[in-house]
């Protein structure tokens, strides 16, 4: 009796215990479970969010080509085909420096500070400080671009993605051509977000005219021109990857 | 054999009733089994050694497993790794129980001399 007592219960606790192990099993191989802690999720979370605005730009690619392709496709009539690529062929011109353009924007004006070299024998290292140097330009344009300048020249140099700001002795070489201070550096861009972020107080341009005596203004324009890259963009290696 | 046939079925039930137990308790279910087949090895060992008592094997059953989901959620709660201890004492019993069913069972099976 005790026996047979003993078997029905383990047989019942045996069912108990498989359908806990099934419970907790996935046969469908479909997803696995990973515990993570707070710091993983965040790290996971955020890599989420980055493929979804990815699969986002994506999709509005598509759409965009689609509906190019679907425009001149539908399109019989070759002048009007021609006529759409001619504007696009602008369009990206336009953003890639190879014409000239105008908008609001600021324009930037350094010089040399050096009046006080005036009947001096320059000895130390920190009189130079009051001279415009390469970086000092590097720095501007970089924090020009971060603060969302859309077209930038130096000197009437356009800011294009093959430019170098290099130092060459008394001169700065910009596109290959020599420049040298007064500087006029043309921004466009939001006017009032580009002064206000160049003035602020952290930042290069700022310590440039206060702590450095260097002569520099900073004026607002409505209406900025901006001269087209002058040099001609070849690629002889770059191929795009299809 | 009863034991088999009961996960059998146990097993199939599972299967086909798809019981939702939610992720996070994942941990807490693993440690939990772990206690149900200690008791369950206990079971088979007393009954072989004709020694069952049924409500020592249910408070075992039930009271195993519980105390293994509170020792999970505590370390959880402090941090340490308990349920180690759980892991480790049910592990060794199961060994332990095992190693003396297989005895008495091949003692069984021994031709009488």
């Amino acid at each position: 009796m005790k026996n047979n007592e003993a078997t029905f219960f383990v047989f019942i606790a045996c069912i108990i215990v498989g359908i806990l192990i099934t419970s907790n099993f996935n046969f469908n191989g479909g997803t696995k479970t990973v515990f993570l802690n707070s710091k993983d999720y965040q790290v996971q979370y955020n890599y989420r969010n980055t493929l979804a605005t990815e699969v986002d730009e994506l999709r509005n690619k598509y759409i965009d080509s689609a509906n190019k392709l679907q425009g001149l496709s539908e399109n019989k009539d070759e002048k009007n085909q021609t006529n759409a690529i001619q504007s696009e062929l602008n369009d990206e011109k336009t953003f890639s420096g190879e014409s000239d353009v105008a908008g609001q924007g600021i324009v930037i004006t350094l010089d040399d500070g050096t009046d006080k070299f005036e009947g001096k024998v320059i000895k130390s290292n920190s009189d130079l400080d009051s001279l415009i140097h390469n970086f000092d330009i590097l720095y501007v344009v970089n924090d020009l671009k971060s603060a969302g300048a859309e077209a930038i020249s130096v000197n009437d140099q356009r800011i294009v993605n093959t430019t170098e700001i290099y130092c060459v002795g008394p001169f700065i070489r910009i596109n290959g051509v020599t420049v040298a201070s007064p500087f006029y550096i043309k921004a466009i861009g939001n006017k009032d977000k580009l002064k206000d972020y160049m003035m602020a107080e952290t930042n290069y341009l700022y310590l440039l005219i206060h702590n450095r005596g260097i002569k520099g203004t900073i004026v607002k324009n409505d209406d900025v021109k901006i001269g087209s890259y002058n040099g001609n963009i070849s690629h002889e290696y770059l191929k795009a990857k299809s | 054999m009863i034991a088999f046939l009961g996960l059998f079925v146990g097993i199939i039930i599972g299967v086909l009733w798809n019981v939702p137990i939610p992720d996070q308790f994942s941990p807490y279910m693993s440690v939990a089994i772990f206690a149900c087949l200690d008791s369950v090895f206990g079971a088979m060992r007393a009954s072989l050694a004709k020694q069952f008592r049924a409500d020592v094997f249910i408070s075992g059953f039930f009271g195993n497993a519980f105390l293994a989901v509170a020792l999970v959620y505590l370390g959880d709660k402090l941090g340490i790794p308990i349920y180690l201890a759980a892991v480790i004492v049910f592990g060794s019993r199961i060994f332990n129980n095992f190693a003396m069913i297989r005895r008495m069972l091949l003692d069984k099976t021994r031709p009488q001399i």
